[in-house]
């Protein structure tokens, strides 16, 4: 296996008779934004289902970080450094947003149940070792205010800065954004363009589903563009602009 | 706060109409009625580990506390029912407890295992069939278990450790000393069970517990093993029913196939319903109305047919507890002591 982070080769996926995802050839292996764009029903969240483990491959190969992670599950990537989001938005509905922030942070050991069961006394310290943090990054994401709402009430946006947040608790080498702008009204959406563009820079791989091809082309280093679930065009955001592949397909698609 | 209120009156109010109604036996009745009460609340109380905390919907308890009774019963001296072999040596009481507690966790541990990797509606239908499963197999293995004749004459195990003073006041109040022990011993489970639980509940893995409930993928996504968790869950759930079984066939004092019936996981489900989903004490208070309102009913059906027979009284009793669910599902679905805005039966 070669050094790159993410490395992806002939991954397949069909339903039936539809062939959702058909990619030959996927790195990802300097630090920057990539984006991936494509018609809706192209097989971009398909695509990020198999290479977090969501959903199994029909064949092909996945190697994360050296691993060859083809049949890993989705938690053990997770626990790797791969870390994702969700085109509709999974936070813990009836937790605080507090509380979710804490699942996001605590360690699988003390959430053993003997553990849990005889809470010694660092495992109390570390439960609040971990207020620092969820403090921090509730600040970075404007959620400071909300800390002890119930998920539920949030707005779709704040919803997806939640889920993000969460994300971060994680200390990813790569996050995974689906969709991330998506019902995010635009003062947000701007914020939190900012807010993934200081990720990349403290040195998390950002690689984003989204549709809002302005925030992509100004914030992304690399565009990849799927279309019937392959990869048609792949390079730098002016390049792709002019790729005549990628105009047929936006134009011979009914969706855009 | 004012939920609190309300189970307090609820709760003198019926312990007032029960010493009111029956100017005989007041106490008789009232210890009947606890000790019931108590046992539906424990069992309540792993259902409510199971949905309430992980969202896990198990609908054959049953299983889990006939395995436990079964497998605790077998294990001290009895006598099988219909040819009344006795069997005169076993384990002591405790160690056989212990087992058919484990009995229970590891049933739970064989059902989850296939079943919690899949979607959530796969467990409620293999716990269903488990617990009807169970049952016909204890009646058809009629030589280890008295199949429907049952198993009897086990008892002693359990009253040889009765107290004195248990007995004493017993006979002064005119109540039944083997049930008051039983019952006894029922309410101390409870309290112990419900400060372990208390203490889960508010630490990490209760947390965990919680976002496997509201979310699996996202569980996944953060690097956590959900179905270990709700591996965990269902076993911790199920060995707390194991208990509860126990003390009902103590309390009956025999045990056969038809102890263990589906109608058993119903009104477990009832009591659970009208003490509140996901709260702690909720399962425990709602037992304790549910019995109640089943004293009641009793009254009812009196008051209906002139002189009702046993299936008639199963009967009314039905109706009303389904009534009364109705009534809960409609007007507070959040049962006596949840909370409303963590709300578990979402009736969209
Ligand atoms: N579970 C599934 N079963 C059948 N078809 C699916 C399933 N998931 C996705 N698809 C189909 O696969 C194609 C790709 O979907 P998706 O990956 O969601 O696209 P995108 O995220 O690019 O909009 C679509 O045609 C969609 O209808
Ligand atoms: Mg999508």
């Amino acid at each position: 296996m070669s050094n790159n982070l993410l490395s992806v080769r002939s991954l397949k996926k069909r339903f039936g008779g539809l062939e959702a995802v058909n990619v030959d050839k996927f790195d990802l292996n300097k630090n920057e934004i990539t984006s991936l764009i494509g018609p809706n029903g192209a097989g971009k969240t398909t695509f990020f289902d198999l290479i977090t483990r969501f959903q199994n491959s029909d064949s092909g190969s996945i190697s994360f970080d050296g691993k060859n992670v083809t049949s890993l599950n989705s938690y053990k990537l997770a626990r790797l450094g791969m870390v994702r989001t969700f085109q509709l938005t999974r936070v813990f509905d009836r937790m605080s947003v507090y509380e979710n922030m804490q699942f996001a942070g605590s360690s699988i050991n003390n959430e053993g149940f003997l553990n849990s069961l005889i809470q010694s006394s660092s495992l109390k310290n570390q439960e609040k070792l971990l207020t620092e943090k969820i403090n921090e990054t509730l600040e970075l994401l404007n959620l400071s205010e909300m800390k002890n709402a119930y998920a539920r009430e949030l707005s779709g946006g704040q919803k997806k800065l939640l889920e993000l947040g969460r994300s971060l608790m994680k200390s990813p080498k790569i996050l995974l954004l689906d969709e991330p702008l998506a019902g995010v009204n635009p003062k947000l959406s701007e914020q939190l363009l900012e807010i993934i563009s200081n990720l990349n820079k403290n040195g998390i791989n950002i690689l984003m589903v989204e549709h809002n091809i302005d925030a992509v082309m100004k914030i992304s280093e690399r565009v990849v563009v799927m279309a019937e679930g392959k990869i048609i065009s792949d390079g730098k955001p002016d390049f792709v602009r002019s790729d005549k592949n990628v105009i047929e397909a936006y134009l011979g698609s009914s969706d855009e | 706060m004012k939920k609190y209120i309300i189970a307090f009156f609820l709760l003198a109010i019926s312990f007032m109409y029960i010493f009111l109604s029956n100017e005989t036996g007041g106490a008789r009745v009232f210890v009947n009625l606890m000790t019931f009460a108590g046992i539906y609340g424990l069992a309540a109380i792993g259902i409510n580990v199971h949905f309430g905390w992980t969202g896990l919907l198990n609908f054959g308890h049953a299983a889990f506390m006939g395995i436990g009774a079964y497998t605790t019963v077998l294990l001290i001296p009895h006598s099988l029912g219909r040819e009344g072999v006795v069997i005169s040596s076993g384990l002591p009481l405790p160690i056989a407890i212990l087992i058919g507690i484990l009995a229970a966790a590891l049933l739970g541990l064989l059902l989850g295992l296939p079943t919690l990797r899949l979607r959530g509606d796969y467990l409620a239908i293999v716990t269903i069939a488990a617990a009807e499963i169970f049952r016909l197999l204890v009646r058809d293995f009629e030589n280890l278990t008295g199949g429907v004749y049952g198993i009897i004459q086990f008892s002693d195990s359990l009253q040889n450790s009765r107290p004195d003073f248990i007995t004493r006041f017993s006979e002064s109040y005119d109540i039944s000393p083997a049930q008051f022990w039983v019952g006894v011993l029922t309410w101390i489970s409870i309290i112990v069970i419900l400060l372990i639980l208390s203490r889960l509940k508010k630490s990490p893995w209760g947390r965990a517990l919680r976002a496997v409930r509201e979310d699996e993928d996202a569980v996944r996504a953060l690097g956590k093993n959900a179905v270990l968790l709700k591996l965990q869950s269902f076993m911790l759930g199920a060995a707390i029913g194991g208990l509860s079984g126990i003390f009902l066939v103590f309390n009956y004092g025999t045990v056969q196939a038809s102890t263990f019936v589906p109608v058993l996981t119903f009104y477990v489900w009832a009591a659970l319903i009208l003490g509140g989903v996901g709260s702690l004490g909720g399962p425990a208070l709602g037992a304790v109305i549910f019995w109640v309102i089943i004293a009641s009913t009793d009254s009812i059906s009196r008051f209906l047919f002139e002189s009702p027979d046993g299936q008639q009284l199963a009967g009314v009793r039905f109706v009303i507890v389904g009534l009364l669910i109705m009534f809960f599902m409609i007007f507070r679905p959040s049962g006596i002591l949840g909370k409303k805005e963590e709300l578990l039966l979402d009736v969209k």
